[in-house]
C-alpha cells in the first residue's frame, strides 16, 4: 500500500481514537498496533502534527510511574476535521466497493 | 539504555532548525512513553522496538525543517543579497542611467529569503510562497511599461488561487471550484467594473452558491436549487431591464430563501458549511452593497465589505499567530484597493502586498524560535 495513503488512514484512526476519549501517546500507539499493522515510528509525529495544527490539545496528569503523563484531547476543529475525514472515507469506500462489485461497468 | 535512546533522539533533532524548547518537549514525550512501556512490563529492547528507530522518528518529525548547515549557507546568500543589489543598482544607475526600473533589483533580497526559507526546505508551500513575487514582478512590469496598474493588480489574486489549486488534490472537483469561485467572481467583477459595468456584474458572485450547491449529495435538491438561483437571477434582470426599477427587482431574491425554507434546508446548510454569524453577515452585506450601490453608486469600492466575511471566519477559527498571516492578504487587498481607487496611487499601493510574505516570514520565525 502506498505509504502516503497509509499515513492518511493512520492519521484518521488516531483522530478517531482520541475523539472517543483523551489518550496518552503510548496508549494511542498500543491501541493502533493491536488492530492494524502499523509502523510505530509514525504515530508520535502524527500526534505532534495534529496538535500543531490545532486538532488536538494536550494536558498533563500525574502518574505513579514518575513524570506526569501527557494526554491528547480532540478540539472542536479536530472534531470538524474528523467529520470531514469520515465523509471522505465513506465516499471513497463506497466508490471502491462499487468498482469491486462491478456496478460501474 | 533509555538515556542513550533519548540522547540519540536529541542529538539527531539538534541537527535541524528546531527550537530547543521543541526538542526538549519531544524528548520529554519519548521519556514518558518509554516509562509507560517499562510500566507495561516490556524490557528496554522491546520498548525501543515499540517506539521506533530514532533515525526514522527524527526524519518524520523534522519534515519541513531544514538541516542547519544547508540553511546556514542559504542564509549567507540572503545576507549578501542587499550588497549585491546595491552594486547592481549603481551599475545600472551610473552606467546605464537606469535608476528606474533598476531599483527593482532590491526585490532580490526578499525573493532570495523566500527561496532559501521555503524552496530549500523542499516544502510543498514553495510554489505558494513564490507566487506573491511572480505576481509582483508581472504587476510592476505591466504597470511601469504600459501604465495599467488597474486592473492589473488582479494578478495578486493568483496568490490564493495558486494556494487553492496546489492543495486541490486533497479535495473534490466541486469543492475546489467552490473555493476558487469567489476569486474568479471578483476578477470578472473588477474587470467588468473597470469598463463601467459594476451593475449588474455583481450578480457574478452568485457563482459561489451555484457551485457550492454542487457539493450537495442529493441530486434532486441540487437541481431545485440551481434552477431556483438561475430563475432568480433571470427574473431580476428581466424586471430591471424592462421596468428599470432595479430596487423593486430585489424582491425576487426572496425566492431562494423561500425555497430553502420550504425544503427545510436552511438549518442544514448553516450547520454544514457556514456558521450563523457568517450567513447573517453575508445577507446583511448583500443588502448594504446593493442598497448603497443603487442609492449612491458605490459599486466600485463597497465590494470590499464582502472581504469581511472570510475575515470574520478567520478571526473565529484560526488560532494564535497564524491569524494575522491568514488575515494579511485581505487587509493588504483593502489597503491596496483603497489607495488606488480613492487616491489613484496604484503605483505605490502595491507595496501593501509585501506585508503578506513579510508577516509570513516574521510569524514563521517567531514560531521556530518558541
Amino acid at each position: 500500500m502506498n505509504a502516503q495513503f497509509k499515513k492518511g488512514i493512520i492519521e484518521m484512526c488516531v483522530m478517531h481514537l482520541v475523539e472517543q476519549q483523551p489518550m496518552y501517546g503510548f496508549e494511542v500507539i498500543e491501541s493502533l498496533a493491536k488492530d492494524i499493522d502499523v509502523n510505530e515510528n509514525t504515530i508520535y509525529p502524527i500526534l505532534r502534527r495534529l496538535t500543531d495544527q490545532g486538532y488536538f490539545s494536550t494536558y498533563t496528569e500525574a502518574t505513579n510511574i514518575g513524570a506526569p503523563r501527557k494526554y491528547y484531547r480532540i478540539t472542536e476543529s479536530g472534531k470538524d476535521r474528523m467529520e470531514e475525514y469520515r465523509k471522505e472515507w465513506n465516499r471513497f469506500l463506497k466508490g471502491v466497493f462499487r468498482i469491486l462489485e462491478g456496478r460501474t461497468v | 539504555m533509555k538515556t542513550e535512546y533519548l540522547a540519540k533522539i536529541k542529538k539527531l533533532l539538534s541537527e535541524y532548525e528546531i527550537s530547543k524548547t521543541e526538542i526538549d518537549d519531544i524528548v520529554s514525550d519519548y521519556d514518558g512513553m518509554y516509562e509507560d512501556g517499562l510500566a507495561k512490563g516490556m524490557n528496554e529492547e522491546e520498548v525501543q522496538n515499540f517506539l521506533g528507530n530514532p533515525e526514522v522518528i527524527v526524519q518524520d518529525l523534522a519534515e519541513g525543517y531544514e538541516r542547519k548547515e544547508r540553511l546556514r549557507s542559504g542564509r549567507k546568500l540572503v545576507a549578501l543579497s542587499p550588497f549585491i543589489s546595491i552594486i547592481i543598482f549603481f551599475i545600472l544607475g551610473f552606467g546605464f542611467e537606469k535608476w528606474h526600473p533598476g531599483w527593482m533589483v532590491f526585490l532580490m533580497t526578499p525573493i532570495s529569503a523566500v527561496v532559501v526559507e521555503f524552496v530549500a526546505r523542499r516544502s510543498k508551500g514553495s510554489l505558494i510562497a513564490m507566487t506573491p513575487f511572480i505576481a509582483l514582478i508581472i504587476f510592476l512590469a505591466l504597470g511601469f511599461s504600459l501604465g495599467i496598474w488597474h486592473p492589473t493588480w488582479l494578478i495578486f489574486l493568483a496568490i490564493p488561487i495558486v494556494s487553492i489549486v496546489v492543495s486541490a488534490k486533497n479535495k473534490g472537483l466541486w469543492e475546489t471550484l467552490t473555493a476558487l469561485s469567489p476569486l474568479v467572481a471578483l476578477i470578472i467583477f473588477i474587470i467588468c467594473g473597470y469598463f463601467g459595468y459594476w451593475h449588474p456584474t455583481w450578480l457574478v458572485f452568485f457563482i459561489v452558491p451555484i457551485l457550492g450547491i454542487m457539493n450537495h449529495k442529493d441530486v434532486k435538491k441540487r437541481i431545485i436549487y440551481e434552477v431556483t438561483l438561475l430563475l432568480t437571477i433571470g427574473l431580476y434582470l428581466l424586471v430591471g431591464y424592462i421596468s428599470g426599477r432595479w430596487g423593486l427587482g430585489l424582491v425576487v431574491f426572496l425566492l431562494p430563501f423561500a425555497v430553502s425554507l420550504l425544503m427545510n434546508d436552511v438549518k442544514l446548510e448553516v450547520e454544514g458549511k457556514f456558521a450563523w454569524l457568517e450567513l447573517s453577515l453575508a445577507i446583511l452585506f448583500v443588502i448594504i452593497y446593493i442598497g448603497f450601490g443603487i442609492w449612491l453608486k458605490t459599486w466600485g469600492f463597497l465590494w470590499m465589505i464582502f472581504l469581511l466575511i472570510p475575515m470574520v471566519s478567520i478571526i473565529r477559527k484560526v488560532k494564535g499567530s497564524r491569524k494575522i498571516v491568514a488575515l494579511m492578504p485581505f487587509l493588504s487587498l483593502i489597503v491596496f484597493f483603497s489607495l488606488g481607487y480613492f487616491l489613484g496611487a496604484w503605483h505605490v499601493a502595491w507595496m501593501a502586498f509585501l506585508s503578506i510574505p513579510v508577516t509570513g516570514i516574521l510569524v514563521g520565525k517567531e514560531k521556530n524560535h518558541k
